[in-house]
């Protein structure tokens, strides 16, 4: 996944990137205070102790330093999440397969989104972490979420 | 017993049923249902005005309405006072957390840099940065440029708060449009040492998005100011002054905005001359109020003519 990113990044011209491969929950290599801001996308829901991550991005930002997380969250409107749980369930496993030949991940990803806390709860867990200023955006209805911190 | 929609409810039930044996429990039943409700509204109203006022929208149009009808029943009257006076107002907390000092610490630290890098996200990021916070903390005012001007202004509004009760405006002696002139006045000076970049901040403010934040920020300025003037009206003219007030403040930003005099003194002749014609108007309306009923005769006995003239005036007497 690194090796595409460093493609990518040539192909649209961005230079002086660091590539570094480490673990989420434990980032040893990083000392406090270092970076501006912190995002991850779709990847906080594959960590397995989720509070433990939350801790490393606070430690890892300057005072101010904005955590920003892109990550899968639950439909608010409760006809939306039944359309949208029969589509997860029976359409998207289809599609891995047809698609990429791919049951057992696709299956894997719907059932990770429903484990994931939902948008309150994660905005909790953020806070608990030490962040200041959390809020939280939905896009479409709630599928996907974008919640914010400061470091203060 | 005396409650006058009571009536209103006993009359039906006996009408309707027909049931003469009825009445009287009907009408006791009725009375308790509507006095309950009564109670119960005058106990939780207060705390409804200052939801309301918390939240900005909810209670704005119904305030005085429900106050008046507080007055007319004569238990309940020194409550309403009481209440109007404290409620939703809009008191400062005591205790500031740690996230409205930082938010305070930035904004602060932004402003004297407005002048080279205007109302935008890079003047709020050079402000943290000069105070040791990151670049990243431009994101705690959400919109940029935008929410950095909101927070001028409800800081502003802070601080006319904190004048008025320090120079003691509401218990000084001259009257009401004088002490709305000076609160004014002050209010405006706050926006001088920005004016070359004051454009910018009314655009902002005037975008859809921000538009209705910039509405309840005008409403909450209007307020203040009619309130520390010492306006205490429970009928339409809790409106009529608070639109005049809020006039008066856009008209002043505006000619503040594109006046080349010495000391912007044509703006401040401006809203003086705005002043004395409110208070002709307000003169005017005293002396008219006889000529105001007159009038009203005068309409109503037209009216019954055309009506008697074209036949349209119908008399139905109930024969029982």
């Amino acid at each position: 996944m690194l090796d595409v990113g460093r493609k990518r990044a040539s192909e649209l011209g961005f230079s002086g990137m660091e590539w570094l491969q480490g673990n989420a929950e434990c980032l040893s290599s990083i000392a406090d205070n270092t970076y501006d801001s912190y995002t991850i996308a779709f990847g906080i829901r594959n960590v397995t102790h989720i509070d433990k991550a939350l801790k490393e991005a606070y430690r890892v930002l300057k005072p101010g330093g904005q955590f920003m997380c892109l990550e899968f969250s639950q439909v608010q409107n409760e006809n939306l999440r039944w359309l949208y749980d029969q589509y997860s369930f029976q359409a998207i496993p289809v599609m891995g397969q047809l698609i990429a030949g791919q049951w057992k991940a696709y299956q894997y990803l719907v059932e990770s989104i429903r484990q994931f806390p939902n948008q309150e709860e994660f905005a909790g867990m953020i806070e608990r972490a030490g962040f200041a200023f959390v809020r939280h955006e939905n896009l479409t209805f709630g599928v996907v979420a974008i919640h914010c911190g400061h470091k203060l | 017993m005396t409650h006058p929609l009571s009536s209103c409810f006993c009359s039906c039930r006996v009408n309707r049923g027909g049931q003469a044996e009825n009445s009287l429990f009907s009408l006791f039943r009725g009375s308790v249902h509507l006095w309950k409700i009564d109670r119960m509204l005058a106990r939780y109203l207060p705390l409804l005005q200052c939801y309301g006022n918390f939240m900005g929208r909810t209670t704005i149009i119904a305030r005085p309405l429900l106050a008046s009808n507080f007055s007319t029943n004569g238990t309940t009257s020194q409550d309403a006072n009481a209440s109007a006076q404290s409620e939703g107002r809009r008191e400062e907390q005591v205790s500031s957390s740690k996230e409205d000092d930082v938010k305070f610490k930035i904004f602060s630290a932004a402003l004297p840099l407005v002048h080279q890098l205007g109302w935008t996200k890079e003047c709020l990021e050079a402000g943290a940065e000069s105070i040791g916070f990151s670049k990243s903390s431009h994101g705690i005012f959400e919109h940029g440029g935008t929410s950095f001007v909101q927070f001028f202004h409800r800081n502003c509004n802070k601080e006319l708060r904190k004048i008025a009760k320090v120079e003691q405006i509401e218990s000084a002696k001259s009257d009401e449009l004088t002490k709305v002139h000076q609160l004014l006045e002050k209010r405006l000076q706050m926006i001088l040492p920005y004016l070359p970049q004051w454009p910018q901040a009314m655009a902002l403010m005037s975008r859809p998005h921000s538009s209705l934040d910039s509405y309840k920020l005008l409403y909450e300025l209007a307020d203040d100011i009619c309130f520390f003037a010492g306006d205490r009206s429970l009928n339409a003219t809790w409106y009529t002054k608070r639109a005049a007030v809020a006039g008066l403040y856009i008209t002043g930003e505006l000619s503040l905005v594109q006046d080349k005099s010495a000391n912007c003194d044509e703006s401040w002749q401006m809203l003086a001359r705005r002043i004395e014609d409110l208070r002709k108007v307000e003169e005017f309306g005293g002396s008219c109020s006889r000529q105001q009923e007159i009038l009203k005769d005068i309409a109503q006995s037209s009216l019954t003519l055309i009506r008697n003239l074209t036949g349209m005036q119908s008399y139905q007497r109930n024969s029982r």
